[in-house]
């Protein structure tokens, strides 16, 4: 019956998607109609309204498809490692970690290592940086009889202190142009990025995608336990391993791509597990597309509801999310203390 | 005589599913916790490994399924050493419920059972009458459509047994099956506990290997072929239930008076305290 509601529920999400574009075209602080908007994607508007629609909104309106959906498939597959609901890769200190890599790549590799600051490499730093913090937090939080929240989630905000401090650090090292190029990206920006980054973005998303829709059934076995997992066959050392190595990756070119956008990853699973069970088969792919339109709604609403300016979507996640994480916990009381 | 005939008349030794474990000893955090432990048990056995809290029960069952690695001696099961299958080959042929199940994510008990089936490639539609079976077994079908993590500890385990069961349900072909379950009968209740041991009684009928760890004596000797007690690590006794469940074994191992009584309809002892 599961099984029925998620493919629904992916219909849904699929349609739903379209409308959204459109409206995430259109408005703005220079609002277009739709027949506009459909006209200047096609190349035959005027200058300024292509120039608007074209260059502006449709790469940021593609970003947050991207980012959210990263985010959202991350967040569903570290909940799965952690056997947790609550483990959401920016509140066990991955987000922090891979930002803690992006900033120290921003101040110290033009001075270090003598290159030229790219992309690529704030993205690789990020990476490591996340991949340090999910391997750090899952150690300390795996007790014998699977992890332990409490553990987690203080592992978490240790984590988090210390990448914070790593972050600040290296904020009191850099010049003016870096400090503001570093608090920019940290409050999440969706805004001017390149076509080669959202290529790369999109490839790395299919690739995270891919892979944990092949192993959705032995992440199902996981959450039965580690030695119950083992017991059914599943390899899963090397599934661990494989997990981490993907939510660090998602999550490093992400923030790298945007900077913290929080609670994607946790509202989103969370909504779907409600909606459709918690079976990764149907989840994954659902909880995809559930990230990518909350981003896009998100965003849209961010640079719109205090026009002419916007706010950081990622003050506006932060917004919207803290307050369900403490519904969150407040539901699952009992399980946690 | 014809061909045919010769051939079924000759015993299928390679098949005959059996467990040895010889002169295994196990280090947990540099503790040694089982010493030079030798026992076997063979297809059709129902074996029962009983003793004192701390006695190495639940780490003998986790070395006997390669959970546990050996510090020395070695495990086999069906002539392999356990250490040297593979995942995959190891759940094909051997089930295990462990002591500690922790489950958090909404299920339903069906697709908890269901996930006993991952390591048989024997299709959905066959999958799902193993699981509809297992869960008749464990009198779970009634709630099958329920969410795991709503339930009561009992139903719970229930599930858990239903999911252990379908994983090593008979085959069509027959292949050697261990079944080794960690006090599988804590939170049911007695009609329950009962359900549970005439299954396992059922499977090692059906050829199975199954080994448990009880607390219950009296259960125990009711239904075990043959018990194991261990002691600080060491097998002290190993036998039927009339030579291991002795009135001097069990004062000496449990440090407690305890009397021994023939069951007024079985003939297998009773234990009290």
């Amino acid at each position: 019956m599961h099984r029925e509601t998620a493919k629904r529920i992916l219909y849904l999400q699929l349609i739903l998607l379209l409308p959204l574009s459109l409206l995430a075209l259109c408005i703005g602080t220079e609002p277009s109609s739709i027949s506009d908007a459909l006209q200047a994607l096609l190349g035959r508007a005027d200058n300024t309204e292509q120039l608007i629609i074209r260059d502006i909104r449709l790469p940021r309106l593609l970003l947050a498809i991207l980012v959210g959906a990263m985010l959202a498939s991350c967040g569903t597959a570290s909940q799965g490692l952690f056997r947790n609901p609550l483990a959401d890769p920016s509140l066990i200190g991955v987000s922090a970690g891979a930002s803690m890599g992006a900033s120290l790549c921003i101040v110290f590799a033009a001075a270090v290592l003598d290159v030229p600051l790219s992309f690529l490499l704030i993205a690789l730093s990020a990476f490591l940086g996340g991949a340090l913090a999910s391997f750090l937090v899952y150690r300390l939080s795996l007790g014998d009889y699977g992890t332990s929240v409490a553990m987690m989630l203080l592992a978490g905000i240790a984590v988090s202190a210390l990448a914070g401090a790593i972050s600040s650090f290296s904020e009191f090292y850099s010049d003016n142009e870096q400090l503001r190029r570093i608090s920019i990206w940290q409050m999440g920006n969706l805004s001017g990025s390149s076509s080669m980054q959202r290529w790369s973005l999109f490839a790395l998303l299919v690739a995270v995608l891919f892979f944990l829709q092949i192993n959705a059934q032995r992440l199902n076995a996981l959450l039965l336990g580690e030695s119950e997992a083992r017991h059914l066959g599943v390899n899963v050392d090397g599934l661990k391993v494989l997990v981490v190595l993907l939510i660090a990756a998602g999550l490093g070119l992400s923030v790298a791509l945007a900077g913290i956008i929080s609670f994607i990853g946790l509202v989103v699973p969370h909504i779907m597990r409600l909606l459709i069970g918690p079976d990764h088969r149907f989840l994954i792919v659902n909880s995809a597309l559930g990230g990518a339109l909350l981003l896009l709604l998100a965003d849209t609403l961010a640079r719109t509801i205090v026009l002419p300016t916007e706010l950081p979507v990622g003050v506006l996640t932060a917004l919207l999310g803290a307050p369900f994480f403490l519904v969150l916990l407040r539901s699952k009381r009992q399980k946690i203390l | 005589m014809n061909k045919a005939s010769q051939e079924s008349s000759k015993p299928p030794i390679k098949q005959f599913a059996c467990l040895e474990a010889q002169n295994l000893s196990v280090l947990r955090s540099g503790i040694e916790v089982l010493k030079n432990i030798s026992f076997s048990a063979c297809a059709g056995e129902l074996v029962v490994i009983i003793g004192p809290n701390g006695a190495g029960k639940s780490s003998l069952l986790k070395a006997m399924s390669g959970e546990l690695p050996a510090a020395s001696g070695a495990i086999h099961i069906h002539e392999l050493e356990i250490a040297k299958l593979d995942a995959s080959q190891r759940a094909q042929s051997l089930a295990v419920l462990s002591q500690h199940t922790n489950l958090n994510f909404p299920f339903s008990v069906s697709e908890v059972v269901e996930m006993g089936r991952m390591p048989f490639a024997t299709g959905r539609a066959y999958d799902q009458e193993v699981c509809a079976k297992a869960m008749q077994t464990f009198d779970c079908y009634d709630y099958h459509g329920r969410t795991y993590t709503q339930l009561s500890g009992g139903e719970q385990q229930r599930a858990q047994l239903a999911r252990v069961f379908a994983q090593a349900w008979p085959k069509l072909a027959y292949s050697p099956q261990y079944i080794f379950l960690d006090e599988p009968n804590s939170s049911l209740d007695l009609s329950h506990q009962k359900m549970l041991l005439e299954a396992c009684r059922q499977r090692a009928k059906d050829n199975a290997v199954l080994i448990l760890v009880l607390h219950d004596l009296n259960l125990a000797c009711q239904y075990a072929d043959r018990i194991l007690l261990l002691d600080k690590g060491q097998l002290k006794a190993s036998g039927k239930p009339w030579e291991v469940c002795t009135e001097t074994l069990l004062s000496e191992v449990y440090q407690v008076d305890v009397k021994v009584v023939q069951h007024p309809s079985k003939d297998c002892p009773v234990v009290y305290i």
